[in-house]
């Protein structure tokens, strides 16, 4: 390998996974490098508990590296990788039929983040939880994931156009509830 | 028109260039308007915050990594890595490394003690540690001349004393172990025409270590020519010492990342030393031990990052001794050490106890202290911890 990992494109990591030991090893590291924190704010914020949030974070990526070895995926591997959570997120909902209250989400900051960052964080997630479930996957997506509003709409079985549509309607009701801190937030 | 949608656009990134314009154009005319164009900026910036919050814990990282049977990431960052007391912690480490080395201890001094104590004869044959006193006349079996048959003479433990005897006194003197007695009744000693009295001296001898002499007698017999009967006793070959050591971390910034691997020597080490004389040597040291870093960097695109990892490393240092014993089979000793890893430069320095329940076999106890440096990107930075270092020695 000439290049630096971190410069190959999602294609060129796509091939190197089915490679030898050596190069499919290197090729998920640096996609688990590249897209650990945006899958694992997608599990946090669709799941809401820390633990919960975690298991399907890891069956997201064991999943992901057996699939792959087999088959190609037809989206780009974000889109695979939110797939995949998404359908153990669903698969977790179902089995437990369970409503996540807002008191029962663990909204645990790692130690190095600093207070002020501690106070804005339990605000934004706050203010998603309270969104219909639809519209919080589709701006975790956006925001998060920085999926394409198609990739989105593939990901939904959604058109795009509805995706725009729940990304813009859900951004202005986070507006409205974060109101009365929106000027704090401003500061940042 | 709705405005609130162009401006959720244009900061999305996905606004029409033909509707550019007629936004610009509303926000020039609508304090309103601008408003929301920062509200809505500002809320994107705080989304970008957030996610930075969502980095899998190094939990995950290992059971997926470990699921796949592949090698953790060195660099896997971390929030939260099982919470345990800091003093729980700390307390742990401690009791382990204490229960390690008196276990060690225990077990060898067993071993080396109990093997001795019921087999001296065969020790006192050993001919590198025993003497025979050749100036004893068998054939003249005088009880007024001491009979050391032999012993075992521990190194550097011979101590003598030359004690002068008055010119004009005819009396004798019976030694005893540690004190002389002058005796009522004279006892006929020939003497030597070409000895003088003012050339006698007593000749009392102290062995410190052992009760395996023998003394067949208590008169001590005042013989000028046993005088070099311990002389030749202190030649010591200091020679090289051997060293097995293990190192257990009882002070060191809280590590927010797993051990990078598991490797067969960990926080073990040897140390090879040539003794010079009884207090100095130096030699070499290698170890194999966690070190964990903390450091910044910028990548290819100019993001900083803040790289936490717990890798093994191997060091490779000269090591400086200087030490001395209290007493026979306890010393002391300090050290310092200077080398260095493939990533950066290491200095320790230490202090211990050294117990040696057999002169040859040296158990180690002390305390070390390293500070590892190293650059990244051009930046120095620097880790130190302090440990326990225990282990055994040979001498050669």
């Amino acid at each position: 390998m000439d290049r630096k990992l971190s410069k190959y494109t999602d294609e060129e990591l796509l091939r190197l996974l089915k490679g030898s030991r050596k190069e499919s090893e290197q090729a998920f590291t640096e996609i688990y490098d590249r897209y650990a924190l945006k899958v694992n704010a997608y599990c946090r914020t669709i799941i809401g508990n820390k633990d919960q949030a975690e298991d399907i974070f890891q069956e997201t990526f064991i999943r992901f590296y057996q699939n792959v070895r087999v088959e190609h995926p037809k989206s780009t591997i974000i889109g695979y990788l939110i797939k995949i959570a998404r359908n153990l997120c669903l698969n977790y909902k179902r089995d437990k039929k369970q409503t996540v209250s807002i008191d029962t989400i663990d909204y645990s900051i790692p130690a190095d983040v600093s207070f002020e960052d501690k106070e804005l964080n339990d605000l934004i997630l706050f203010a998603i939880d309270l969104l219909d479930n639809e519209t919080k996957e589709v701006i975790t997506m956006r925001v998060f994931n920085d999926m394409s509003y198609n990739e989105i709409a593939e990901t939904m079985d959604i058109t795009p156009a509805r995706a725009r549509y729940l990304v813009f309607n859900g951004k202005q009701k986070i507006k409205q509830i974060l109101d009365p801190y929106i000027k704090d937030i401003y500061k940042y | 028109m709705d405005y609130q949608i162009l401006i959720h656009d244009f900061v999305d990134g996905t606004l029409d260039k033909s509707q550019e314009e007629s936004l610009f154009l509303a926000l020039s005319s609508s304090e309103e308007l601008r408003n929301e164009l920062r509200q809505t900026i500002a809320l994107e910036k705080a989304f970008g915050k957030k996610l930075s919050s969502f980095a899998p814990s190094a939990k995950s990282t290992v059971a997926i990594f470990s699921g796949l049977s592949m090698a953790i990431p060195g660099s896997a960052s971390s929030a939260g890595v099982a919470a345990s007391s800091k003093t729980i912690v700390f307390i742990s480490k401690y009791i382990q490394a204490i229960f390690s080395s008196l276990a060690t201890a225990v077990i060898l001094t067993a071993v080396f003690l109990g093997v001795s104590s019921s087999n001296t004869d065969e020790r006192i044959s050993l001919p590198v540690n025993s003497l025979v006193n050749k100036n004893i006349d068998l054939a003249n079996n005088d009880f007024n001349i001491p009979r050391i048959y032999s012993a075992e003479v521990p190194e550097t433990i011979i101590k003598t004393v030359y004690k002068p005897i008055p010119q004009d006194n005819a009396k004798n003197i019976f030694a005893t172990d540690d004190k002389l007695e002058i005796l009522s009744n004279p006892i006929e000693t020939e003497i030597p025409e070409s000895l003088t009295f003012a050339d006698s001296k007593v000749y009392h001898t102290t062995i410190l270590s052992r009760n395996d002499f023998e003394f067949e007698s208590k008169n001590l017999t005042l013989n000028p020519t046993n005088a070099p009967m311990f002389s030749n006793l202190d030649v010591k070959n200091y020679g090289l010492s051997l060293e097995f050591h293990g190192n257990q971390s009882i002070l060191q910034q809280k590590a927010e990342v797993p051990e990078s691997s598991n490797p067969l020597f960990s926080n073990a080490g040897i140390t090879l030393l040539y003794n010079f004389n009884k207090n100095f040597s130096a030699g070499l040291d290698i170890r194999q031990e966690f070190i964990y870093q903390r450091f910044e960097g910028t990548d290819d695109e100019g993001n900083l990052y803040l790289y936490k990892q717990y890798p093994n490393y191997v060091s490779i240092s000269a090591a400086f001794r200087y030490g001395f014993d209290i007493n026979n089979w306890l010393g002391i000793y300090s050290q310092v050490m200077a080398g260095g890893t493939v990533t950066g430069g290491v200095l320790r320095s230490g202090v211990g106890l050294k117990f040696s329940p057999y002169p040859n076999y040296n158990l180690l106890l002390g305390v070390d202290g390293m500070v590892f440096g190293y650059k990244h990107q051009n930046n120095f930075y620097t880790t130190s911890k302090l440990g326990l270092n225990f282990g055994i020695g040979f001498n050669f």
